[in-house]
């Protein structure tokens, strides 16, 4: 394991170092690797290269890492609270709350008047339904799995029956109906430097917030009552990660939409590998988050190019089967 | 072991709802004795251990640990005293022996300090005073039952704290596996701390139990030296079972014959 461990670091940054590379490299319009190379060490290039690159391709990418990479610690995050392999801010309808606090804002016109409201809207509404399914799941009891999925499902199909229906009434007005359905298609198109600005500090504060709890969280995983035994303040350990994953589902809701199972794929190949310790879990998954994300967003701009894919499709093709798989053996562990 | 405890509970009580669980309830364990918590199910054992870790909160009294008032401690610095090891709990997560073991530290260590050369001591000494320095590097997940439980009290070992409440630790074990539990909570006793343990086993608890208290409805029905408490009318009273108490090599033995229809 130790040995695992210390080449998985190097090889991580290298692997989020290469696709980010290639996001700048690949696209529409022919910008050469060399030129890419020439930017990079600081010589001069063509004015509409640098444009293309510093722009456009490289504030994309920059927030595809940070929603990877946040979004995986957050599902990580998750997964050690509700103790379950497969909570994810995806699955446990986290991220359709956040959608609908989006639209609201979209909806009433809040975001005409400050454009702080989507995201704000967004994260409050993630942490109320969070708070939600913990609620629900924790009042049946012991958090068996199958209670943390149903209730998941039932907040997130609340959420997405909300959502449509704020958007058949929004239909009347074409701005605003136009306005929602555009944003409700998601993905990293035409996002850039406001975005990211917009995104990164509330991110940050999530992240920080559950990677200074690493160790709380592995003591979570040994049972409320043993986690209380060696001095865990359950209760408001539980209530500081909630509130941190909904920033940062509710800071990327905000920004590119609904992005399923990054949080539920990424910390369940970084624990086959490295272990479930927070400790290496977190940092590792954020790594990979990052660059799984740069890569997803990378290939839903190249495949069918010159259009693009949604990101969400390429992330549930990876990400439904491995969740198949971890339900089937969830199954085979409780029988 | 940093300090010697002794564990004092005074007029304790404890609610749910509008039931009352535990009704003025005293009870003391000294340092390097080991006190057996029997009663029937539902007698409120696991719910008194609760009480006393912090799980549940307390309506009235006090408990105290080396004199201080636990309701004065944060959660924190209430594990560095007391800790818990509570039934079996199943754990979702292939979390490596050592590293259950090591998080027995966390009372000791600041949120971002990582384990120092003490930490490291203290659970290497856990790891081998429980015999399970072996499985360090395997799953949790993936060991025995009986491996399980001397780890977890391996975790409790390491946590150094002076007082142990420990909910039926030999509940799911073979008979081999219980015998060597509770040789390790007699040697764990007999180094100085405070031990309370809830057994279903009345001859386990008879022979490794230094002093036996016995709960029903909430309430200390009795305690006192094994072969004072185990007697005939106890049995059929609170654990409504016909049974026949022998004395034997110093230590009572519990036969029980069958259970009682009617109380007596």
């Amino acid at each position: 394991m130790p040995l695992r461990r210390w080449l998985s670091w190097p090889l991580l940054l290298l692997l989020g170092a290469a696709l980010l590379l290639a996001a700048l490299a690949l696209g529409s319009s022919s910008v050469s690797w060399r030129q890419v190379l020439d930017l990079l060490l600081g010589r001069e290039v063509p004015s509409w290269v640098r444009t293309i690159l510093i722009e456009v391709r490289l504030p994309r990418a920059l927030l595809a890492f940070l929603l990877g990479a946040g979004l995986s610690s957050a599902g990580a995050a998750l997964q050690g609270v509700f103790r379950n392999p497969l909570a994810d801010p995806g699955i446990l309808g986290v991220s359709a709350c956040g959608a609908l606090g989006a639209v609201l804002a979209i909806f009433t016109g809040l975001v005409g008047w400050s454009t702080a409201a989507l995201p704000l809207l967004a994260c409050a509404f993630a942490f109320a339904g969070t708070m939600v399914v913990y609620g629900l799941s924790a009042r049946a009891g012991a958090m068996d799995s199958g209670d943390v999925m149903l209730a998941g499902v039932g907040v997130g199909s609340l959420a997405g029956a909300a959502t449509a229906l704020l958007l058949s009434l929004s239909l009347a007005n074409y701005a605003i109906g136009a306005q929602i359905l555009q944003w409700l298609m998601g993905g990293l198109d035409g996002r850039g430097w406001p975005h990211l600005r917009l995104a990164l500090p509330v991110m940050m504060v999530g992240w920080l917030l559950i990677l200074a709890h690493r160790r709380d969280l592995d003591a979570l995983l040994l049972g409320d009552a043993q986690a209380i035994a060696i001095g865990v303040d359950v209760r408001a350990v539980r209530g500081r990660i909630i509130l941190a994953t909904s920033l940062i589902t509710g800071a990327s809701v905000a920004v590119a939409g609904v992005v399923g199972f990054v949080g539920l794929v990424v910390p369940h190949l970084v624990r086959m590998v490295l272990g479930p310790s927070h400790r290496i879990l977190l940092p590792a998954s954020t790594l990979l988050g990052g660059a799984f994300l740069l890569g997803a967003d990378l290939l839903a701009r190249r495949v069918i190019a010159p259009q693009e894919l949604q990101l969400g499709v390429i992330t549930a093709a990876v990400g439904a089967p491995i969740f198949v798989h971890l339900l089937v053996k969830a199954r085979r562990g409780s029988a | 072991m940093s300090a010697r405890g002794g564990l004092e509970a005074k007029g304790l009580e404890v609610r749910r709802g509008e039931r009352t669980i535990l009704a003025r309830l005293d009870l003391g364990v000294a340092p390097g004795e080991l006190v057996a918590l029997l009663g029937p199910n539902g007698a409120g054992k696991s719910s008194l251990l609760g009480a006393l870790a912090g799980l549940l909160p307390i309506a009235r009294g006090e408990i105290l640990v080396a004199g201080r008032s636990l309701s004065q401690l944060g959660v924190r610095e209430r594990a560095r005293w007391l800790t818990l090891v509570p039934q079996e709990t199943q754990i979702p997560f292939e979390l490596p022996v050592e590293e259950v073991v090591a998080l027995g530290r966390t009372p000791h260590l600041g949120r971002f300090a990582p384990l120092g050369a003490a930490d490291r001591q203290a659970i290497h000494r856990a790891l081998v005073a429980l015999d399970v320095l072996h499985l360090a590097g395997r799953s949790i997940c993936r060991i025995s039952g009986g491996e399980r439980q001397r780890v977890h009290l391996a975790r409790a070992h390491a946590q150094d704290a002076p007082v142990w409440l420990l909910d039926e630790p030999t509940s799911s074990l073979d008979l081999e596996h219980q015998l060597r539990v509770m040789n390790v909570l007699r040697r764990m006793t007999s180094e100085g701390r405070s031990m309370l343990v809830a057994l279903h086993d009345l001859n386990m608890a008879a022979r490794f139990a230094d002093r036996l208290v016995v709960v029903a409805a909430g309430r200390i029905v009795a305690q006192g030296a094994p072969r004072e408490v185990l007697r005939e009318g106890l049995l059929a009273e609170v654990f409504r079972v016909k049974a026949r108490c022998e004395l034997r090599e110093g230590t009572v033995e519990v036969s029980p014959i069958e259970a009682l229809d009617q109380p007596p």
